[in-house]
Parts: C-alpha cells; structure tokens; sequence
C-alpha cells in the first residue's frame, strides 16, 4: 500500500519541481529539466565540486542520461548554495551550523565544507565543496498500511519508525502525523505536537507550513528536539508527539519524560534492523520498560518505503 | 529701455541658475539623509527579524521614496529570480540602472554600491558591523557636507546673481 501510494503519489510535485529547480545553477538546471525526471521519484541530487553530479532516482544512483556527464564546478556549488540561502546566508546560520538549511517546499540542502570553530563549537562552513539536495516528499495515504497495526482500541500506541538514511520514514511519520491528527475510521482525530527540529516534516519557509499535517497538529519549527517536547507539553498539552531522527542521550531521556507524562510517541531514528536498534545500550530502556509498543521497520533498497516488519514491545513481528 | 530689460532678464536668469545650483546642493544632502534612513531600517531587519534580503528589500521598497522604491523592488525581483549572478553584481546593476538619476553625490553612489560586496554572506553579527561601518562613513560625508553647505549655497546664489550683473553689463 505505501509503494503504491509512493506510485501514484503527484500531490504538489509541480511546486516539488519549482523549489529545486529553483536553487540550482543554469548549467545543472538546463541538464536537469532534459533529464524529464518525475520529481515524485527524486529523491536526492549530489552537487559535489570536480565531481559529476549524480542523483538518487527511486532508491538508485543516476547519471545524467539524456546528456554527457556532467563535472560540477566550484562555481556551480557557490551558486547553489546563493540560491539556497537567496543570497542571505546570514539567515541561516543557525542551520548553517547543523550544515543544512532548509528550502522553500521542505526540501533539505544539505552542505559539505571547512568548518568554522569557535570557543563554543561549530560556527559556520566554509569553502563548501558539496551540497545534497534531499527531495521532501509529501505522499498522502503512505501511511495507510501501517496505521492498522499501531492502534489498538481506537489508541494509538507508541511507535518508532526504524530506517536508514533515505528510506521514507520522514514521510511515513508525516502521513502518520496528518492521519492521526485529522482521525479516520480507525480513530478519532488527536492533539498532534511535532518538534520539527530541521523542518522536515512541516517543509516550513520563512515560517510557513508547507506540507499538511493535519488539522490537530501544533507545529514547532527548528526548534530542537528535547527543549521542544518539554515546551509542547508544557504549553499545547499534546495527546501525541511526534518528532524525526532522535539521536542523543537527551533526546531519549526527554522522551521518556514525556511518555511519563502520558503523552503517546512518534519517533524515528536511524538504523537498519529491529535487532540493531535492540542492542544499542542508547536505546536499552525502550525494551527493559517497553515504552514503545510498536517498531516499524522500513527495508533499505530498491522500493522506498517498503516495509520489512512491524514489532511489538516484545519483539515478535507482527506482520 | 530695451537694454535695461534685457540686463533684467539676464541678471534673473542667472539668480535663477544660482538659487537651481544652491537647490541641488540641499537636495543632495537630504538625499543622503533619506539614505542613512534606509539603510538604518535595512540594518534593523536584519538584526531583529533575520528576513532573508529579497524579503527585507520588498518591505522596504514599499515604504521608500523614488528612485529607491523602484530600485529595491527589483532588487527582490532579480534575487528571487536566481537568473544569474553574484549578488554584488545584481546590487551594482541594478543601483547603476535606478539610482543614476539620483540626488546622491557620484562619490556617494560609488560607496553604496560598493556596499554590495559585503551583504547577503557570513552571519548576522558580521552583517550589521559592515552596515554600521557603512553608515559611519556615510554619517561622516553628511557632516561634512552640513559643514559646507551653507556656504556653498550662498555662493551659488552669489555667483548667480554676480554672474547675471557682469554678463548684463559685458552686453550693455
């Protein structure tokens, strides 16, 4: 069900299609638009200095086709890089620190360079030599067969979505979000908070939700993730948060606190199997105290978006 | 008769031209005053509301007078467009087409658009120091200009009226 919603999946791929174009350099552009590439199955393009560009096109990496390879010149990374930032990386610069900034329609630049340090870290990049351009996409219904197995008596129980990098869990978690939030035959409409920590999940602009999480959903954009699940249950009394690519020890303990506080979960995070996460000492105590009760794992390959399975808190798959 | 007439008219025309010239000079320094403005409400965008410049030029252009309206309008139109070049060069451009015809000193319009070198990188802190610095100079050149003014503006009159007395009395 996923793949086929992934399939047919066009809502917005003309404004998809716009913001990416949008910030690449007349060279590219002119090479990318020849491509006649469907935007809904773009998942990344990689602009590395002195190399050729390359992109990931339904879960493979793609040279250009329809023209000779093409080697990406500094130029074509400073000018990307403008365009990203509309030429005002000062704007950005708290992004900038976490080496991505995000652009009109969600989608997420990801930059590679010299980094900058001061007394309190990292403070900016430099001489960037690569930028990844991830595609945020947006699939109404992606959800639809998994949701079935994450509620029981009309509750939601609390899910971590399992995935590597670029296997669709963002936008798995973004349906779940907006399902949830609205309601469906399944359950009633709940309080969604999203810590949107790189505005992946809104897509938001210059402040502007781009994608629809639905009609519950308080949304707190660039926000980071542990400060931004206290303030939410502080402030919104969420039934549910949701929050993308958890990581640090904080961000696990904050989740904990907030499951304590009665709130159910939607995470994600990184990883390639169930049994991997399972042995991570980081993640013990979601198992020991079977804080989450479900474990979606999503397949790393070809289909974006497949799922390998859905556990239980005891590890048993369940489909 | 014909040749008092004729001194008359000479002698008004060029007041006229001096009181023109002395006009000139305060419409440059009041130029220059709106421009400090400007660029004070440009620094204060960027320190408080962050707005990437497109967006900051767009709200400001609503509000400023000609040319600069026109100038920081398509400015916005230009970034958004992403058609090409750095943004120095779209900031030299575009100043060199709109503001030409401006009050601003020729000196003064070298600087500002040289100013464009500096904006849109780096970070917020670094942006409001070259804007102040900018604006320093800028405060510098006024006073100078405060300084003078008065005087050159009584000479042009002067000179206007000097000037129509001899020529008057060069054709009588």
């Amino acid at each position: 069900m996923y793949q086929t919603a992934w399939n047919q999946g066009n809502t917005g791929e003309e404004r998809r299609k716009e913001g990416i174009l949008n910030i690449l350099p007349s060279k590219i552009r002119t090479r990318i638009i020849e491509e006649d590439l469907d935007f809904n199955r773009l998942q990344e393009i990689r602009i590395r200095a002195g190399r050729p560009l390359l992109f990931r096109y339904e879960g493979r990496e793609r040279n250009l086709q329809k023209s000779s390879v093409y080697i990406v010149t500094v130029d074509d990374v400073n000018e990307t890089v403008q365009y990203a930032a509309n030429y005002s990386l000062y704007a950005f610069e708290q992004e900038m620190r976490h080496g991505y900034l995000t652009i009109e329609g969600g989608h997420r630049v990801g930059m590679a360079g010299q980094v900058i340090l001061d007394g309190e870290g990292i403070r900016n990049l430099k001489y960037i030599s690569s930028v990844n351009i991830r595609v945020a996409h947006e699939i109404p219904g992606c959800g639809d067969s998994v949701l079935p197995f994450l509620i029981q008596e009309r509750e939601l129980m609390s899910t971590l979505i399992i995935a590597p990098p670029g296997c669709g869990k963002t936008t798995l978690l973004r349906d779940l979000i907006r399902q949830i939030s609205n309601g469906s035959r399944l359950l009633d409409g709940r309080n969604v908070g999203v810590v949107d920590e790189r505005s992946e999940l809104g897509g938001s602009y210059m402040g502007i939700c781009q994608n629809d999480l639905g009609i519950r959903t308080d949304l707190l954009d660039a926000c980071p993730k542990a400060e931004g699940m206290m303030m939410l249950i502080r402030s919104m009394g969420p039934q549910i948060i949701a929050v993308d690519e958890i990581g640090s020890g904080t961000e696990v303990q904050m989740l904990k606190y907030a499951m304590c506080c009665g709130c159910r979960m939607l995470a994600t995070v990184h990883g390639a199997s169930f049994h991997e996460i399972r042995g991570k000492p980081m993640f013990e105590e979601f198992f020991t105290q079977k804080l989450f009760r479900r474990y979606v794992v999503l397949e790393y390959g070809k289909q974006l978006g497949k799922v390998e399975g859905i556990y239980d808190e005891l590890g048993a798959r369940l489909c | 008769m014909l040749k008092l007439v004729g001194s008359m008219v000479t002698i008004g025309a060029a007041t006229l031209l001096g009181a023109y010239a002395a006009a000139e000079l305060e419409a440059a320094y009041q130029e220059m005053l709106y421009l400090n403005r400007l660029i004070a409400m440009l620094r204060g965008e960027i320190r408080y509301t962050r707005s990437i410049l497109s967006h900051i030029f767009l709200k400001i252009s609503k509000e400023a007078k000609k040319p600069y309206d026109a100038w920081l309008g398509q400015m916005c139109i230009r970034m958004e467009s992403r058609k090409g070049g750095s943004f120095d060069e779209i900031w030299r451009e575009t100043a060199a087409v709109y503001l030409g015809d401006s009050k601003l000193p020729r000196r003064e319009r070298r600087k500002l658009e040289e100013l464009g070198t500096l904006l849109g990188n780096a970070d917020v802190e670094v942006q409001i120091n070259h804007l102040q610095s900018y604006q320093e100079q800028l405060a510098l050149s006024i006073q100078d200009m405060r300084a003078e003014i008065q005087n050159k503006k009584k000479l042009c009159r002067c000179m206007g009226v000097i000037g129509g007395i001899f020529i008057a009395v060069l054709l009588i």
